[in-house]
């Protein structure tokens, strides 16, 4: 793996508080009856939702369904959200629960895959030859298991805070701490093999 | 323990811990002299701030009718969320509060009557007394089914906490029964439990 240069000017994302605050105001136009809000929300936020379930599902027509439940749950506990934290992190943790039973249900999940980490890569040449070709995330994506692959798309995908991240993945903030600590060791060992 | 091993271990502690506490904007300590150290936490820079630049080529498009499919589904779903105007916990306690100056207005009618004085015989209540009691107690209760019941159903058809309406609404017929027991003949508190027809049968 080959870390580009570029890279480690390390521009930060646009800050989110307008978005915060534009959510407030589109979250209270919807709890007034003004069903135009929710619309907004949905276009607005599904592209993430969709996108975050795909990388958890794998599956195009399942990322679709529970994104589609994940709003539905939204709307009807809308009143419910605390809108003093981040509406795109109640969201997916919407989002999460809802693909974890969605999967218990129709027992695809194992839990256990959460846990314990992918498939070792063995140094095989075919392996390293596909490695120049992977972008650095399908390398995660490989290599990491669903959790430390998960906590990572929300640290650096979706620019989740630490706090926002632990919730959402039911975790204590010292544990993604820990996940996304080992989950990028992992990650460097590609880069300088030993 | 070999020095290399030793080494390699003080390393391993060294960036375990700065991952869990945060680093430092300048190396120190164990950091400062060690090269590899310095070395390993370039690349985590290298490698985070690659992972953020690289997400965006990561993200798949969204199917076109995604959120057309979704607002349907939500729309036909459930009915609009609202912000529930009078909280439950506001009906409760008017349920509370009718309750309680029913209890004090059957109290008072019956005090205001004057007080007999030590050398006249207890005064007894008189069959106009008991029914205009009974019917005092009825038109509470009826009241309180009509108006406060409905409204607080109402409230809370949505609320999770119906549960807890229907409880205080069983508390409610308690207090009442146990305030006819209490207050009125036997054979009158029996009338009322039966319903408000029978009370006027």
């Amino acid at each position: 793996m080959r870390l580009p240069p570029q890279a480690a000017t390390g521009d930060p994302l646009p800050a989110p508080s307008a978005e915060l605050s534009d959510d407030a105001r589109l979250i209270a136009d919807c709890l007034d009856g003004r069903m135009h809000a929710f619309d907004e929300i949905v276009h607005r936020h599904s592209p993430r939702v969709f996108n975050y379930l795909l990388h958890m599902t794998r599956h195009r027509q399942d990322a679709e369904d529970v994104t589609q439940q994940t709003f539905i749950k939204a709307y009807t506990h809308l009143a419910r959200f605390d809108r003093s934290r981040s509406f795109i992190a109640w969201l997916l943790t919407i989002a999460r629960r809802t693909a974890l039973n969605h999967f218990r249900a129709a027992k695809h999940f194992d839990s256990v895959a959460e846990e314990t980490a992918a498939v070792e890569a063995p140094p095989d040449q075919s392996l390293e030859k596909r490695d120049q070709f992977d972008t650095l995330w399908q390398q995660a994506r490989r290599i990491l298991s669903q959790r430390e692959f998960d906590i990572l798309w929300l640290r650096y995908a979706e620019d989740m805070s630490l706090e926002d991240t632990a919730r959402i993945a039911g975790l204590t903030q010292t544990h993604t701490k820990i996940i996304a600590y080992r989950a990028r060791q992992r990650l460097i060992k590609l880069s300088t093999p030993l | 323990m070999s020095s290399t091993a030793k080494k390699r271990f003080i390393c391993r502690v060294v960036r375990l811990k700065l991952a869990l506490v945060g680093e430092a904007a300048e190396p120190t300590g164990h950091v400062k002299n060690c090269p590899d150290c310095q070395a390993y936490f370039h690349t985590d820079i290298l490698l985070e701030n690659t992972l953020r630049h690289s997400a965006p080529a990561e993200k798949q498009p969204v199917p076109a009718d995604l959120a057309a499919t979704i607002l349907r589904a939500v729309h036909q779903s459930t009915p609009p969320p609202r912000r529930s105007h009078v909280p439950a916990w506001t009906a409760l306690a008017g349920a509370t509060a009718v309750v309680a100056l029913s209890f004090f207005a059957t109290n008072r009618s019956v005090s205001m009557r004057p007080a007999p004085s030590q050398n006249q015989p207890p005064a007894e209540l008189r069959p106009a007394d008991i029914a205009k009691l009974v019917t005092n107690v009825d038109q509470l209760r009826l009241r309180l089914l009509n108006t406060v019941e409905p409204a607080a159903e109402k409230f809370t058809t949505e609320n999770p906490l119906t549960q807890e309406l229907q409880s205080a609404r069983a508390d409610a017929r308690s207090a009442l029964g146990f305030i006819a027991l209490n207050f009125l003949p036997a054979d009158s508190a029996r009338r009322l439990e039966s319903g408000p027809d029978s009370t006027h049968g």
